[in-house]
């Protein structure tokens, strides 16, 4: 049967696809009835997809970007290597010292309202993060003085234009580790969350989903290091970092058990989008700094492929 | 790093960030003989922290610049505050085979400093023929030439125009240490608006073999070549990308001499002084004739410079992370490749003319510095460990075409252990695989990269694949 996209004369093309998309249609509807005859039920309904033969199911794995990725050498598996490597990173004295984290989280200059409110809500995040008000200092300056007075980790949250909201964070691990550039979006605070609740004091547990590759251990890393590492489970608060293309999602819930298999989950505190931009070694230092992962349109070869 | 001759055997000098310098024999990387001599010929604590020192200063004292030969006895080690130690190395060098820990041995021999101020970035000597003529450039330190051999009287005056005629017959150095400054640069004129441009040299590299071209490459995206037997000023200065450069080196005369320049976000590019000469002698023709196609462009019209863009004769795309070295190797069969190093924990190598990526291995660490091997590797390659057999069967579909030698330094803060930098290294020593399949033998005495005719023994040609496969997939 030739392509109806073939056929040149408009009228003859359009009763030909309208025949085939009847013909599609008809089908469909006679497998739905001998679906539903042989004991299935409608996806979404009651009777719902549980009821479907497995067989079906296993036969019907829909193709998506996540389960067909390009494959990346720097995927880290178990990898002795690899594990040596990190154990003598900027985050060693975190992870084999213990050495317990204390933030900084700070603004870009001149900050707005909304602005300062994010902050503070950010800052709930961490236990042991404290916001300061930016002043007029160079990152430069604040990274000096925040490594004088010991702090582990420094957080600014940077926004373009007062209305838009904050748009960028940027993670500076003291004294002299990796500085980290993140895009920001889809923020929203907690009171616009529907249903949420009030996060308590608790030190929260921390998820850290997908970061594979070398580059993604590093994040990931980062942001455990952040937190203290022993987390008070009577809390039952957990934050969760997920990676999915390339996307970070942050997102703070509390869960309970209702029983041994099911758990429910209310979400508590922001919850915010991150994308990776860039990664440079040392502290801030755009200028003279040697970068490890700077994102670019040219890197963007194949829908395929990621780099987290 | 560096590769050099010591005492008879092909060494590569890797200097580590806590002060210690090691000389390896890589012929005996891969061996698997379990007695006899190791592969570390010799471990040496180039610089000890004077007592009293504080953290951060004891950082500095510790830190290793660069790293050369000056003979075949004696390595040379600069600090970051720039103290340059000439190390003379016993005469039995080589530690057990099973000693690969990086234990900070003095060994036996003289220790001589001498002062070369602070923020030196890079001390590369004239090799392969002058070894004692150092070109020393870094941070607000413009490039000048400092000479171990040439006695206080031939110091070059900060203030007159004083030209060097560098050194024809191939010299050795004479075992003094002595800070004579042959020859200082000048900084380019004033800018636009009449500001001091300013200078941070992160490269140098010479051009020729008596020691009077060199080239560098700063931080302010800048490559500069000089005369010295013309001016003290650079006699051109290409502006590159905006980004800082990391470091340089220079194609071998096949492929037209040009340079290789690599930034701090992961482009390395070609840059082709001949090129340029081109470009500006067309342009000259063309100039004053409003008609002429050449001038037709908006920029052209309106009087912008279009001299910075014709040096750059194209780049070598794919590193992601900056790039801590770029190299120039000629492989077996004649053709030229670039391979690049950074910190994006890829080794890549790409076709020099054809700009194709040739090969590009994970290795896991961040990379700090390559250097190009060329002698053949001692010892059979029977008991290969499962790690090795799967990088080799990658080689395989590679094509055994290349042959470089890969060492990392990672980039550690002060106060590591040992222990850590023995595990990498000697890992890295395993999965150094490359070399073990080759089968071509150079009789060459040195594996500097730099620009000399070096006598070369007949090679046997190998089949290189016009198509890179693809490697294995776990």
């Amino acid at each position: 049967m030739k392509n109806p996209s073939e056929i040149r004369n408009k009228h003859k093309r359009e009763e030909i696809y309208q025949k085939l998309k009847a013909e599609k249609s008809r089908k469909q509807i006679e497998e739905r009835k001998r679906r539903k005859k042989a004991g299935g039920g409608e996806p979404g309904t009651a009777r719902g997809p549980h009821r479907f033969s497995s067989e079906r199911l296993k036969n019907n794995v829909p193709k998506t970007i996540d389960n067909t990725k390009e494959y990346q050498e720097a995927i880290v598996e178990d990898d002795e290597e690899v594990f040596a490597d990190e154990d003598s990173d900027e985050f060693a004295s975190f992870f084999t010292g213990g050495q317990p984290p204390k933030i900084c989280v700070t603004t870009s200059m001149r900050p707005s309202a909304d602005l300062h409110i994010f902050a503070k809500e950010f800052a709930s995040l961490f236990p042991t993060a404290e916001v300061r008000k930016r002043g007029t200092f160079d990152i430069k300056d604040i990274v000096k003085f925040c490594t004088n007075r010991e702090f582990t980790d420094l957080v600014i949250i940077h926004e373009d234009k007062k209305q838009d909201g904050p748009n960028a964070v940027i993670f500076i691990h003291l004294p002299d580790g990796p500085t980290a550039y993140f895009k920001l979006s889809n923020v929203r605070l907690s009171k616009e969350i529907q249903g949420h609740g009030r996060a308590t004091p608790h030190l929260p547990e921390v998820i850290l989903n997908n970061f594979n590759t070398r580059l993604g251990h590093t994040i990931g890393r980062f942001f455990a290091s952040m937190f203290p590492p022993v987390p008070e489970f009577m809390g039952r608060q957990v934050v969760t970092f997920h990676n999915q293309r390339d996307f970070i999602f942050v997102r703070r819930h509390r869960y309970m058990f209702e029983n041994k298999e099911k758990v429910e989950l209310q979400e508590l505190g922001p919850q915010f989008t991150l994308k990776l931009k860039w990664l440079q070694r040392g502290t801030f230092d755009t200028r003279f700094g040697d970068y490890e992962f700077s994102f670019s349109q040219k890197m963007e070869t194949s829908r395929r492929k990621f780099f987290l | 790093m560096a590769s050099a001759t010591i005492r008879g055997r092909e060494a590569v000098l890797v200097a580590r960030a806590n002060g210690v310098v090691d000389v390896w024999d890589h012929a005996r990387v891969n061996s698997e003989e379990d007695e006899g001599p190791g592969p570390l010929l010799a471990s040496v604590a180039a610089f000890v922290v004077p007592s009293g020192a504080s953290i951060v200063d004891a950082r500095e004292w510790v830190k290793v610049v660069d790293v050369d030969a000056l003979d075949d006895t004696t390595i040379m080690a600069v600090n970051a505050l720039g103290t340059l130690a000439a190390i003379t190395l016993d005469p039995a060098p080589c530690t057990h085979r099973s000693s690969t820990t990086t234990a900070i041995t003095q060994v036996a021999g003289r220790v001589q400093t001498v002062e070369l101020g602070k923020d030196i970035h890079r001390v590369r000597p004239c090799a392969p023929h002058h070894r004692h003529l150092l070109a020393v450039g870094g941070n607000e330190r413009d490039l000048h030439l400092v000479d171990l051999n040439a006695p206080k009287s031939q110091e070059a005056d900060k203030k007159e125009e004083h030209l060097y005629t560098g050194l024809a017959k191939p010299s050795a150095w004479t075992g003094d240490v002595r800070h004579t400054v042959v020859w200082r640069a000048r900084n380019v004129p004033f800018d636009s608006v009449g500001l001091r441009v300013p200078v941070w040299i992160t490269d140098v590299r010479f051009l020729n073999t008596t020691g009077t071209a060199m080239a560098t490459c700063t931080a302010y995206h800048e490559v500069k070549f000089y005369d010295t037997t013309k001016q003290r000023r650079p006699t051109s200065v290409i502006h590159v990308g905006d980004q800082p450069l990391r470091s340089l080196t220079v194609l071998p005369p096949t492929s037209r001499s040009d340079l290789l320049v690599s930034d701090s976000k992961g482009a390395v590019y070609r840059i082709s002084p001949t090129q340029a000469l081109a470009h500006a002698r067309k342009a000259a023709r063309a100039a004053g004739d409003p008609d002429h196609p050449r001038n037709k462009s908006i920029a052209r019209r309106s009087g912008k410079p279009m001299a910075a863009r014709s040096a750059i004769a194209g780049a070598y795309k794919g590193a992601q992370g900056a790039v801590r070295q770029v190299l120039a190797a000629t492989m077996p069969d004649g053709t030229d490749v670039v391979c690049a190093v950074g910190l994006d924990r890829f080794v890549r190598v790409w076709d020099a003319k054809s700009h194709a990526v040739r090969a590009r291995w994970f290795v896991k660490q961040r990379l700090e510095a390559a250097v190009v091997w060329r002698t053949p590797i001692e010892g059979g390659d029977a008991h290969a460990q499962p790690q090795v057999e799967e990088e080799e069967e990658e080689e395989e579909e590679v094509g055994d075409e290349v042959w470089d030698e890969l060492d990392a330094l990672e980039r550690r803060q002060l106060g590591d252990d040992d222990h850590d930098e023995e595990d990498t290294f000697e890992e890295l020593a395993v999965s150094a695989e490359p070399t073990k399949k080759r089968k071509d033998r150079r009789a060459e005495g040195d594996g500097d990269e730099d620009n000399v005719d070096v006598q070369r023994a007949p090679v046997k040609k190998k089949a290189v694949p016009k198509k890179l496969k693809k490697p294995a997939r776990k």
